[in-house]
């Protein structure tokens, strides 16, 4: 099996190696100036040039590609931010916490709620409850992110004034014991994870809710219910499991689309994460940051989905024995 | 039974989404109002307390040579000082560092004699090698400081001992101090590294100055704080403890904190926002108090003179500036002064206006804003709303509808153009559609197309590959049209229409070499009526800057020059102190 793992992830190399190639070569072949931005009427024309040569722009765009590779593949040098002069590494160091703290806790949410809704939805099938978790889960599953962190921002921030509208924690963060830091940070995140997460909720609510209606229908299921097992051991011990399958595929797909909604909660909420960052990059043509934080995007993505596979090979007796 | 099925679900749906959007549209919880006067006489000034400013863009830099958004210049005001600080008519100066200075007699060197009592916040003394230092960087063309033309005429600068600095000037110009005195002054001890490493270096993060704020943290995308400066060389100032700017990118956001009392200062309030706090303030419902102010910005249209398609064959020919109106050949359509007059009557400024800005601009109608001392409202040739008068131009110079198809049209060819704008400004798209339907009345068809910043500047306007264009500058200080006007700057990135004109050039020579503010007036009254006759540009309104700050904050003095014009002077009485200013005082 440990074989297998390892080859997995020797695989994913020259694939994340041909993404990055490709958006270099697309970023760096868009259309307008990093210069551009610099300048200004009373400067002179040569000023662009001089600019151009700071960021290395004027050298060929294969020699940029190389040069770049080389410095991120033998020294994880990520260079300069053409927007402010900070160490891409260094920022988005900075920006993946939060980003991470937003999506963990937007996973576990929906995974929480979306699971133990579903399961109950599947139990009391076709019964009032069902319906009216679908028509709820219908609505938050139809609902942008955005449109959703808006109207809580509405009710629990403007109208209400129960909670933070913005940022990661409060001003006087600093001033904060450990406990009051931590109630101070569990408040301002109480709103974006919910926007992000209850989306996702209600797509894992759908999925659950479907395999445990079609294996609790199952022949094992009505030979287990039969033999006179008690129905929680059933649901728990039986349907449970054999229906979290297809979620761990899920999760899979599901991990980028938390990243890309990621961006829109973290600009309403003012959230310092790598959302943000690349929006900011991609505005002002700041090629390295835009470049650092796509790898690290295309990395993540092809690892959560190397996670899932593995994690299906090491819950799937059958998928194990096929690799090994 | 199928049908019941389906109303729990929608029933429950809709009852679901009706209660959210009727708490998320419902006003805000009146509270506690407290406002009083923005200037108490015959009190005593309390110092400490907290100021929040809430900005939408985290600063690029801090750094006086690489700043370039309004907020990081903000921030650097408060944290740098200059030589002198140029006072409300633009044209007489206060001193800073320099505590005084004199002009030689022939006219060619400004004296200025330091103050002596400066101190840098990290506690090393400031002397005249910190101006020397500045002047270098100001000047050093690796380091492409924005403001490199105001040091052109400038032919040295040297410091007879620590306290005394003498600029030695090129030519003599009525704009000499403005020239000495413009740039921040940065500390000579910490900038001794290479120019090429200036822009990466930690100071851009963690600057030092002599200004009434010192740096204090940056907590990344969040917020930035600066504190009192103790050592600040007037005495007693500032009287605030801190001044904190969070950075909030989203609109609703920034305004939801400025509404919930989180946010004390904000400024580029949209004026649809910006009415709406006027209208809680004049009903006493908020504490947040509207101010408005004739800003910095216009928004034109630019017309391309030229014909895009000639211009490129000449510029692959190779063309010089001696030989433009060899090579050139005016644009079918706006090459025509006429026509130019046409469009511009043709256009209701006004109603563009009121409608974009809901009030909070006035009318523009030449290129001197009316901010700058040189501006003389008769000067400009003024062209009314008078659609017939301009059907009746047009079809002097044979645009009629000969078609029946609702467009006029010249030899078989329709009078039909695009109107680049910026994608993402909504004033800009909005101009462009009002523009669209004016113009649609007397038959010309207009295609408004948004184009995505990095194209339209870096691209699309450089090239001169365009047809009309709707964006808005921001003015300096002095007026200086070279770059978009003169024919010596034809070919750079700002100069996009493709004016062409010896009169032009021979008045903004004249304008600069003036030695008095007086004969220089003459010659900007010529330009102004030069421009706004022929053209090159329809401006349509100058904007007015739409910020908001709690009434608890006192003698914040506002102008032209912008919001921080004094903030050492700020303060807060101490019976109208919040929880954040309690807090920061432990």
């Amino acid at each position: 099996m440990w074989r297998g793992i390892f080859k997995r992830a020797l695989s994913v190399i020259p694939t994340i190696l041909a993404g990055i190639t490709v958006c270099f070569f697309i970023i760096s072949l868009a259309p307008g100036d990093p210069a551009a931005r610099f300048i200004t009427p009373t400067q002179s024309p040569e000023i662009q040039q001089i600019i151009r040569e700071r960021f290395g722009l004027d050298r060929p765009i294969l020699f940029q590609y190389t040069h770049w590779l080389n410095r991120v593949v033998f020294h994880m040098d990520f260079g300069y931010s053409f927007y402010n002069g900070r160490p891409c590494v260094d920022i988005l160091r900075q920006a993946f916490i939060p980003t991470f703290i937003l999506s963990f806790w937007a996973l576990v949410f929906a995974l929480i709620v979306g699971i133990s809704t579903g399961i109950w939805a599947a139990v009391r099938a076709e019964k009032r409850l069902d319906r009216t978790l679908s028509g709820i889960m219908m609505l938050f599953i139809s609902i942008p992110a955005f449109w959703l962190g808006l109207l809580l921002l509405g009710v629990f921030s403007v109208r209400l004034g129960w909670l933070p509208g913005s940022h990661l924690h409060s001003l006087y963060y600093a001033r904060l014991s450990y406990f009051e830091k931590w109630i101070d940070t569990a408040g301002h995140l109480i709103m974006p994870v919910t926007a992000l997460g209850l989306p996702l909720s209600a797509t894992i609510f759908k999925y659950v809710r479907a395999e445990m209606i079609s294996v609790l229908k199952s022949d094992c299921i009505l030979a287990a219910r039969a033999h006179g097992i008690n129905t929680s051991k059933i649901l728990w011990k039986y349907a449970l499991k054999t229906s979290m399958m297809p979620i761990i595929s899920l999760l899979g797909v599901l991990i980028p689309a938390l990243l890309s909604g990621a961006v829109i909660i973290e600009v309403l909420f003012a959230l310092p994460g790598i959302g943000r960052i690349l929006v900011t990059a991609v505005f002002s043509r700041d090629y390295p940051v835009l470049m650092a934080g796509t790898t690290l995007s295309f990395a993540l993505v092809i690892f959560f989905n190397m996670l899932a596979d593995i994690t299906y090979t090491i819950i799937d007796p059958r998928i194990r024995s096929g690799t090994q | 039974m199928k049908s019941s099925n389906i109303d729990v679900t929608v029933r429950t749906t809709i009852v679901t989404l009706a209660l959210f959007l009727i708490c998320a549209c419902q006003k805000d919880r009146p509270g506690s109002i407290h406002r009083s006067e923005p200037y108490p006489a015959n009190r005593t000034i309390d110092n400490g307390g907290v100021i929040v400013a809430g900005i939408r863009k985290e600063p690029e830099s801090l750094s006086p040579l690489f700043a370039l958004s309004q907020s990081a210049r903000n921030i650097i005001s408060l944290i740098f000082s200059r030589l002198a600080d140029i006072n409300e008519d633009l044209s007489s100066f206060s001193p800073r560092l320099a505590k005084s200075w004199d002009v030689s007699e022939e006219k060619h060197q400004i004296t200025f004699h330091l103050r002596t009592d400066v101190f840098w916040h990290d506690g090393m003394r400031f002397t005249a090698r910190d101006v020397i230092r500045s002047y270098q960087l100001h000047t050093d063309p690796v380091i492409a400081w924005d403001g490199i033309a105001y040091k052109q005429n400038i032919s040295s600068v040297e410091a007879p001992n620590d306290s005394t600095v003498i600029f030695t000037f090129k030519t003599s110009s009525r704009t000499m101090l403005m020239d000495a005195v413009e740039g921040f002054i940065l500390p000579a001890h910490l900038m001794d590294m290479a120019s090429e490493k200036m822009f990466t270096d930690t100071f851009n993060q963690h600057p030092i100055g002599t200004g009434p704020f010192r740096f204090y943290s940056w907590d990344n995308m969040q917020s930035i704080t600066l504190v009192k400066n103790e050592n600040y060389y007037m005495p007693g100032k500032p009287h605030l403890d801190r001044i904190i700017f969070q950075i909030i990118p989203d609109n609703f956001s920034l305004l939801n904190g400025a509404k919930s009392g989180e946010i004390d200062l904000i400024e580029g309030i949209f004026p649809r926002d910006f009415q709406m706090i006027v209208k809680e303030w004049d009903s006493g419902k908020s504490a947040l108090r509207p101010i408005s102010y004739l800003g910095r910005r216009y928004d034109f249209i630019g017309w391309n003179l030229i014909d895009p398609g000639q211009y490129r064959r000449a510029l692959k020919n190779g063309i010089s500036t001696d030989s433009v109106e060899k090579f050139i050949a005016p644009n079918p359509l706006f090459g025509n002064q006429d026509i130019r007059a046409a469009l511009t009557m043709a256009l209701d400024r006004n109603a563009i206006s009121n409608t974009v800005n809901h009030g909070m601009a006035v009318p523009l109608n030449g290129p001197i804003p009316p901010i700058l001392p040189a501006y003389n409202k008769s000067a400009n040739n003024i062209w009314d709303y008078d659609p017939e008068r301009a059907v009746e131009i047009l079809a002097k110079q044979g645009w009629v509808d000969t078609d029946d198809d609702n467009i006029i049209d010249k030899n078989g060819v329709p009078f039909e153009f695009e109107l680049l704008t910026e994608s993402g400004n909504l004033r800009w798209e909005q101009v462009a559609t009002i523009v669209q339907d004016q113009l649609g009345v007397i038959g010309i068809k207009v295609n408004p197309r948004f184009i995505e910043p990095a194209l339209l500047y870096g691209k699309l306007l450089p090239a001169k590959d365009f047809d009309a264009v709707i964006i808005g500058w921001s003015v300096g200080l002095t007026p200086d049209f070279s770059p978009l006007f003169h024919s010596g700057t034809f070919f750079t990135p700002f100069h996009f229409t493709g004016y062409y004109s010896k009169e032009y050039d021979r008045l903004d020579r004249a304008a600069k070499m003036a030695s008095t503010d007086k004969i220089a007036q003459k010659y900007y009254d010529d330009i102004a009526r030069l421009l706004s006759n022929e053209l090159p540009y329809t401006w349509l309104y100058y904007r007015l800057e739409c910020s908001a700050v709690h009434s608890r904050f006192k003698n914040i003095v506002y102008d032209k020059r912008g919001l921080y014009v004094n903030p050492e002077d700020w303060w807060i009485p101490r019976e109208e102190r919040r929880q954040i200013d309690r807090l920061f005082e432990k």
